[in-house]
């Protein structure tokens, strides 16, 4: 079991947020990782949208740019100023 | 693993939610308006071939780096090189051969004869790297009866020969069995001189053609014939006669106006088949012999469509010239040592056609 699923288990989080949940790593206020992406919502240089199995991750900043992406992650940096987490049916 | 840099033409989030849905992985993303350029590996450089071919996408391949691109280029350039080795071997072979052998000049002896004979002498002619030696080919023709010159080389890959071969033999006569001297014409004999022989016509005779102008004999005092070399000259008027018939009308072939050009190339002896596309055709050939690199013949063919057809034959409307045209030829026609002395021609009409008859007398020998 990986270091973050058991985590996971310790807060008493469900098992859908370690299979297929999603998971963002901030890295200084520089950039960002997002893994379990499922897609792009929005993309500009103040905000970048990414889509989750559930939810939208919206991160606004400046100069923010998606440097790699893959079928699961997604490295976006740029000066980070905030990350919020929303339900997919909320309007972006 | 290689590494591609491209450039994809449409919107980048259009792009991106692409290499997320097919999973694939791009790196060093730089987003611009309406395009995005990153880096792929290999297999999503191929997943996102297709898939902009399907979605029809544009794109641009900016830069390939990697070793195993590296090495591919050394590969495809070492295998250029090898393959353009490869070829100039191939045409050093095909050139240092002999694979046609081109005859001119013979007539009596055959070229199957010659080939036979060279072969004989030289060994195998045809082939790659053949060693024929141009001074044998030419001793073994020469060898052959009959051959007074020849000259041989090699041009390409092909061996021509030129001959020329001895004149016919002359006849010999026959000095033991004494022959009469015989009137090859008809005519009248305006001269004759006797050296060997008895003389049996005279100046004014009218002689027929075979008839004897010098017999083979002497007379003795007692008019004993005695056997002799006949020799001695015999001069003659002698009208040639020509007759030559025009029909009203006849078939003549005439070129259609249509007319097809196919090239025949000639290689390692071997002609690629033409045909005509035309039932009855006139052919012209222009044929080019390439020798500066690799030695091969491009035969131009033109295939004229023909057909036939009734002409009014124009005998009357240009009599003059026609007459005048076949008096001509006809003239050429006559003996060399001749005395022009007059000539007249009839025209008669028959049925459906014309008669033309031209006749020439002049003084010609007889014998």
């Amino acid at each position: 079991m990986s270091f973050f699923n058991e985590t996971l288990l310790k807060l008493g989080c469900s098992a859908e947020d370690s299979i297929g949940g999603d998971k963002v790593t901030l890295i200084g206020g520089e950039g960002c990782q997002i893994e379990g992406q499922k897609g792009v919502a929005h993309i500009s240089l103040e905000k970048i949208a990414i889509k989750t199995s559930k939810h939208i991750i919206c991160i606004e900043g400046e100069g923010l740019q998606i440097v790699s992406i893959n079928g699961d992650e997604a490295l976006i940096v740029g000066k980070i100023a905030s990350i919020t987490r929303t339900k997919k049916c909320t309007n972006i | 693993m290689n590494k591609y840099n491209v450039k994809f033409f449409a919107p980048p989030q259009y792009i991106l939610n692409l290499f997320a849905t097919n999973k694939l992985c791009a790196r060093r993303i730089k987003c611009e308006e309406r395009a995005v350029q990153c880096e792929l590996n290999f297999d999503d450089y191929l997943c996102m071939q297709k898939i902009c071919e399907k979605a029809q996408l544009s794109y641009e391949t900016i830069t390939i780096k990697g070793a195993q691109h590296a090495l591919k280029i050394a590969v495809k350039k070492i295998g250029a090189i090898v393959g353009i080795l490869a070829v100039a071997i191939g045409f050093m072979i095909y050139n240092s051969g002999v694979f046609s052998v081109e005859i001119s000049g013979n007539s009596a002896i055959s070229r199957e004869e010659i080939i036979t004979e060279i072969t004989k002498e030289c060994g195998n002619i045809y082939g790659a790297f053949s060693t024929i030696d141009i001074n044998s080919v030419e001793q073994a023709v020469l060898n052959i009866d009959g051959v007074s010159y020849v000259s041989a080389d090699i041009v390409g890959t092909r061996l021509k020969i030129n001959m020329v071969e001895e004149a016919t033999k002359v006849e010999i006569y026959d000095t033991q069995n004494y022959t009469n001297i015989v009137s090859l014409y008809d005519g009248i004999i305006t001269t004759l001189t006797v050296i060997s022989g008895t003389g049996m016509v005279g100046v004014g005779s009218v002689v027929a053609e075979g008839d004897v102008l010098i017999a083979a004999y002497t007379l003795d005092a007692e008019g004993n014939e005695i056997p002799t070399s006949a020799e001695g000259t015999a001069t003659g008027r002698v009208a040639f006669e020509k007759q030559i018939t025009y029909t009203d009308e006849c078939l003549v072939e005439v070129r259609t106006g249509e007319s097809t050009t196919v090239t025949s190339i000639n290689i390692f002896g071997l002609q690629s088949p033409t045909t005509s596309p035309y039932l009855t055709y006139e052919t012209e050939i222009n044929t080019t012999l390439c020798t500066a690199f690799l030695s091969y013949e491009i035969s131009s063919i033109t295939y004229y469509e023909t057909a036939m057809i009734v002409s009014e034959n124009n005998f009357i409307n240009n009599q003059e010239v026609i007459i005048e045209q076949e008096r001509a030829a006809f003239f050429d026609t006559l003996p060399d040592d001749l005395l022009y002395i007059t000539d007249w021609y009839f025209v008669k009409r028959l049925d459906k056609m014309t008669l033309l008859s031209i006749y020439y007398e002049v003084e010609t020998t007889m014998t």
